[in-house]
This record gives C-alpha cells, structure tokens and sequence, in this order.
C-alpha cells in the first residue's frame, strides 16, 4: 500500500501541519479541475469554449504547480507530490470525484469547485509570507474569470427549461459534497460553507429555477469528517486520469 | 458573424466587467467581447466597432470573488 495525505504531512513539523494539509489539499483539488477542464474539452461548444476550457485548465494546472512548489519550503518534496502518489494520498474535493452526466453537470461542478477552491484560498491573501499571499491573490483574479464563465453558461441553460433543469439537478446533486467540503470544527467554516451555499444560491437564481438550497441535512459535516483528515481514495477512474502515465521516461 | 454580433454585443455593453474598456488604438467606447480567454488564461478577446481592430485586453484589474471572510 501506498502513502497516505497523512504520511505525507507527518513529515512536515506539527505547527504547520494544519497549513500543508489545507494547500496540499487545495492544490490536488486543481490537479483534478485541471484534469476535468482538459478533458471535458472535446464537448465543448464553440471555439470560445474551446479555449476557456483550455486556458482554465491550465491555470488549474498552474496553481497546482505553484502550490507543490511552495510546499517544498515545509519539507515536502515536489516529485513526490505530482507525481509520485497514489490513489489513497490525493486529495481533492469529493465534489469532483463523479465524472460530469453532461454539460450542465459540467459547469456546475467546475463552478462549485473553482468556488470552493477560492474559498479556501482567499483566507491566505493576508498571510505574513508574500508568496502565499500573492499565489491566493493570483489565484483569486483567475478565478473570478472562470466563474464568469460559468455563470453566463447558467444564464444560457436558464433560456431553455429542460436545460435550466438538469443543471438544477446537478446543482442539487453536487452541493452536499461541496459544502461538506470545510470541516466543522475550522474556525472559519461557518463563514465558508456560508459563502458556498450563497454561490450556489447565485447559480440556482440565474437558472430561474427558484427554491432555497440552505442548510440540508445531508450537507452536515463533522470534525470527524474533516474532508483532509479522511482518508477517502481517489475513485479508480478518476485517478487513471490523474496520474502521471509514463514516470520511467521523467528524470 | 452576423448572428453573434449584436446580441453579446449588447450583453458586453451591460457587462459591468466590459463595458467600459476604450479601444487602445483609436479610444472609442463600441468594444465588445469576442472571447472570455483570448491567446492565453490572461487576456480576453477585445473588437472594436469603431476602428474595427481586434485587440488583447488584461484581465486581472485586480478583481476578485467574493469574500467569505472580513479579514481577505
């Protein structure tokens, strides 16, 4: 078997433990995005779209290598850490582990994830080292792009009601496994899943498709569920598509 | 062309992201968005009505999501 996230951030010192695990987290959840924008980039549907899809895809990719790079500076090391990991030791956001039905799925899950994502970073934008808090600010700036996209995508699914229907579905489908997304007993969750659950909101009201989302049972999350703490492998599909496919031919 | 002229066009305009970028060649207002991401992630796809010049706009501007906590 191999390493766990927790073996990985075992090695990292104690007091910067809860760090490494949220930005290790953060960034194999652009690991995965970057994954799910490339991809799904053959169902796109315009050469516009072609080219978000990509130019998204490659800022997942981006912050997911700047991410693995700053975590060098915790011990970590970064071969490790792209490519050299299995299934058990990735971890990215649950929201993302279900391939998309069909294209509202898509956008909606790439809308909860990019949501989240920023989220989860912009907690870093005041942070003491500037290089954290610049890659939070840059992170922040392309991803106010890409839910653009994903909002006027709504606002066309919001033209045809059995369109606006099956992304409310998705919507409905995905938003437990993202707002479980921030764990119960981090001092700040209550504002994040607050926020995420507004986000969502935002994209059902542009759908036109009405109701509240709110607090559902199934959306609870507890500190035992903290999402970086359990050790959830990746599905074995989805890690196919992840993974590195040829390490003999990298030095 | 035509058909996916004026309607975005007409979206740009409202788009409170884009409805105000002056075309850098001739600084007419009529500038519209021809694509959300132009030659890489960083850049959207401008057209200007007036001069009629296709040209690459920044995007950053510093803008970002929404704000979950006071301190950001």
């Amino acid at each position: 078997m191999g390493l766990t996230t927790q073996d990985i951030l075992d090695t990292v010192d104690a007091s910067r433990r809860p760090l490494a695990a949220s930005l290790v987290a953060l960034a194999d959840t652009k690991l995965v995005l970057g994954n799910w924008h490339t991809t799904c980039v053959l169902n796109a549907k315009s050469l516009p779209d072609y080219s978000a899809l990509l130019a998204m895809g490659g800022a997942a990719f981006g912050h997911a290598r700047a991410l693995y790079d700053y975590l060098t500076a915790f011990g970590l090391e970064y071969a490790l850490l792209e490519r050299g990991r299995d299934a058990g030791a990735i971890h990215s956001q649950a929201v993302l582990d279900a391939p998309p039905e069909d294209w509202q799925d898509f956008v909606v899950t790439v809308y909860l994830a990019d949501q989240i994502c920023w989220l989860q970073a912009e907690r870093y934008l005041s942070h003491p080292d500037r290089t954290l808090s610049g890659l939070a600010r840059r992170i922040g700036e392309e991803t106010y792009f890409h839910l653009k996209y994903a909002t006027g995508w709504a606002a066309e699914f919001a033209r045809d009601e059995a369109s606006a229907r099956r992304a409310r579905d998705a919507l409905l489908r995905r938003y437990p496994a993202a707002l479980a997304w921030f764990p119960g007993d981090d001092g700040h969750a209550p504002a994040q899943r607050q926020a995420c659950a507004k986000a969502a909101q935002d994209l059902l009201d542009i759908l036109g498709q009405g109701g509240e989302l709110g607090e559902r049972a199934d959306t609870q999350v507890h500190a035992a569920d903290a999402p970086w703490r359990r050790r959830r492998p990746l599905p074995g599909r989805l890690y196919e598509l992840v993974r590195f496919k040829d390490l003999e031919a990298v030095p | 062309m035509t058909d996916t002229g004026s309607g975005k066009k007409a979206d740009a305009a409202r788009d409170h992201d884009f409805g105000d970028i002056p075309c850098p060649f001739c600084a007419g207002g009529r500038t519209s968005v021809m694509s959300l991401f132009g030659g890489n992630a960083g850049e959207v796809l401008m057209h200007c009505g007036d001069c009629r010049t296709v040209f690459h706009w920044v995007k950053w501007q510093g803008k970002l999501p929404a704000h979950s906590i006071d301190a950001a």
